[in-house]
């Protein structure tokens, strides 16, 4: 493989690992609370704020890239005209990270809501009565109880955001250098009819996948499993 | 209840802890808080199948609750430990008032300082055996306890010091219930609430561990609230008992009273009455072994009152206010025996070869259908314990009665289970004296 391709490669690697971090480290913390509290908590809306934060996982990507492209435009809500500034996202890679959070969200929120609901919330009341305060108990108690169940979906959050490609591409396009993630690089190459690239990018994509699978199983056996 | 380990001095496990009296929490919080009472209840909370409507007050250190399953019970005890909403009335343990809905007070379960100790123990599965004792540290430490010396104490009185590395996952159920009071204990808890700690361990085991929570009970001077529905763990640890029936107390007082008490037995699920007296060996006769039977000074007033009561034959089915509070045993301090004198000559019964060494704890527990009564001395029977006594109650019911006897003043009275027929052939009734012979091989050590 020649120099010029290895550095093209490394490029879409390295701002794929970028934009997905980036998404996966910027839901985690919402999407587990929103999680506990749809395991925990019995409030009024309750059902309808379930079934919002669900929309990605049923709606095709590129609604969710083109509503957030309406959010965002120049005469959006949130663009250049009502803000009086720009936050410049739209076709950058923090758009391609935007998208894929937005993606990866709902898939991380209703794997810790699954996590939360497997832990006795009786052990959570054990920890109260020994002095822990409603945040302590969280952050000490539900939080490493529920570790397995939280690892596995972040890891499912980190995967569908490096796979995000129809959202992606609405709002960040595919811009080579600048956009373009394995997932839009494959789309570009395939269609360009460079099998080689394609192939390799696939390979890079399984190998991402297989490795991050791989760790989050390992850290949720070191987590939870045997001691001596 | 007496203990004898107590006036003895300090036992291995007390000494061990270098003396509870000294640690603060336990000083202002263990016993007595305004009117002498270490429980004030009086709560109630809707329940799905009733109200949940309970109201006692207790001088007794070691309080029982005890009932049938679905009496409510442990919606009590979660109530106290404030782990239930829509809980109304009031709470005081102590001095510490945890609710008070009229006046709007309502404690945080953190705060109340609870040590709560579920049938199923409740393990931290993210912790090893140490870091689930350790776990309350921080509490222990703002209560004045020291929380490596508590650990070290309480290891060693549960004998749990070689599971601390372990994992939760890989202990027996008796191992999970110690780890579980011992996690309570480490917490330097001003009260414990105990839900049949022992329910899901088989009968055996059980039998092994109520001597670990008789040491408990002596090594820490915190009040606890013990719910059973097990006749002889009730009477082995409890110096008051109150009766649970659909959310309602039905009857509280001395235990042994209580539950010889023929509306009140069948509520055990058991099909035997039976006494349990605490004692100490005396000594071994290679096939028998005598137990001298712990005896109570304080105890006195108690079975006067309770052979009263007993004698005015009335039952307990009317709300509890008979009992209210009143009848049971005064808090004895734990921690100094000063308030207590040695027994007298003492009774010995005479039992089948004990284990233990000469001089330890053990509790003899008597089937009350196994007694036979006689009005003269017998002679030429092969029973070992023939024991004068007096009737302090007879109690009838449609098919059977109960007869409560009393050996000697400060010895709890012992049930005994006859035929109707044979009250009016024997003309029982209070106050007479009678002859109880019980075999050896009757008197059931628990040690």
């Amino acid at each position: 493989m020649s120099a010029p391709i290895a550095a093209e490669l490394w490029e879409v690697v390295a701002l794929s690992l970028r934009v997905a971090s980036v998404a996966t480290l910027a839901t985690a913390a919402p999407a587990i609370l929103l999680g506990f509290v749809l395991a925990r908590r019995e409030f009024p809306g309750k059902g309808v704020v379930s079934a919002v934060t669900s929309l990605p996982l049923v709606l095709p990507p590129t609604a969710i890239g083109f509503l957030l492209l309406r959010l965002l435009a120049v005469d959006g809500p949130l663009g250049r005209q009502a803000l009086g500034f720009d936050l410049e996202i739209l076709l950058t890679w923090r758009a391609a990270a935007l998208a894929a959070a937005a993606m990866s969200f709902p898939l991380v929120a209703r794997t810790a809501r699954v996590a939360f609901e497997g832990v006795d919330p009786r052990l959570e009341l054990a920890a109260r009565t020994l002095g822990f305060g409603p945040v302590a108990t969280f952050a000490r108690f539900s939080l490493p109880m529920a570790a397995r169940g939280l690892l596995a979906g972040l890891v499912l959050g980190f995967t569908r955001a490096l796979g995000e490609f129809g959202a992606s591409v609405t709002i960040a396009g595919n811009i080579p250098g600048r956009t373009r993630t394995l997932a839009s690089a494959i789309f570009s190459a395939q269609q360009a009819g460079d099998q080689a690239a394609a192939s390799a990018y696939m390979l890079i994509s399984i190998a991402i996948g297989f490795s991050a699978v791989l760790l989050a199983e390992w850290l949720a056996r070191e987590s939870t499993g045997r001691r001596p | 209840m007496s203990d004898v380990g107590n006036r003895r001095g300090a036992t291995s496990a007390s000494r061990a802890l270098g003396g509870a009296s000294g640690d603060p929490t336990f000083a202002s919080h263990a016993l007595g808080g305004r009117g002498g009472d270490t429980f004030a209840i009086d709560v109630r909370l809707p329940l799905d199948r009733f109200d949940l409507a309970v109201c006692f007050q207790s001088a007794g250190r070691v309080v029982g609750v005890f009932g049938a399953s679905g009496s409510g019970k442990t919606s009590l005890l979660e109530s106290i430990a404030g782990l239930r909403r829509g809980v109304t009335g009031s709470i005081r343990v102590g001095d510490a008032l945890f609710l008070d809905s009229e006046a709007g007070r309502r404690m945080p379960p953190e705060a109340r300082g609870i040590g709560y100790v579920p049938q199923d123990g409740l393990l931290f599965p993210h912790l090893s055996v140490r870091g689930n004792l350790r776990s309350g540290a921080a509490r222990a430490a703002r209560a004045g306890v020291d929380p490596a010396e508590r650990l070290a104490s309480v290891a060693s009185l549960l004998e749990i010091g070689e599971l601390l590395d372990r994992g939760v996952g890989s202990l027996s159920g008796g191992e999970r219930q110690r780890v579980a009071l011992g996690r309570a204990l480490c917490s330097g808890p001003r009260l414990l609430l105990l839900d049949e700690p022992l329910a899901a361990l088989d009968l055996p085991l059980r039998r092994r561990l109520l001597p670990v929570l008789r040491r408990l009970r002596s090594a820490f001077p915190t009040p606890i609230l013990l719910v059973s529905h097990d006749p002889v763990e009730v009477q082995a640890l409890c110096d008051d008992l109150v009766v649970l029936d659909a959310g309602r107390v039905i009857a509280h007082g001395d235990p042994r009273a209580v539950l010889s008490d023929p509306m009140i037995y069948p509520l055990a699920e058991v099909d035997m009455v039976r006494t349990v007296l605490p004692g100490r060996i005396e000594r071994h006769d290679g096939a028998t072994s005598t137990i001298r039977l712990a005896v109570e000074e304080r105890g006195t007033a108690l079975g006067a009152a309770s052979s009263d009561a007993d004698a005015r034959g009335d039952r307990v089915d009317d709300g509890g206010e008979r009992f209210s509070g009143h009848v049971g045993i005064e808090p004895v301090p734990h921690h100094d025996g000063a308030e207590r004198v040695p027994g007298h000559a003492g009774i010995r019964l005479v039992t089948m070869p004990a284990s233990g060494v000469v001089g330890a704890e053990v509790l003899v527990s008597i089937a009350a259908r196994e007694i036979i009564l006689a009005l003269t001395p017998p002679a030429g029977l092969s029973a070992r314990n023939i024991l004068p006594a007096t009737v302090s109650a007879v109690r009838v019911d449609a098919a059977r009665a109960l007869v409560s006897a009393v050996l000697a003043n400060g010895v709890p009275p012992i049930a005994i289970e006859i035929t109707r027929a044979t009250v009016q052939e024997m003309d029982l009734a209070a106050g007479r004296a009678i002859h109880l012979i019980i075999k050896s091989a009757s008197c059931r050590l628990i040690e």
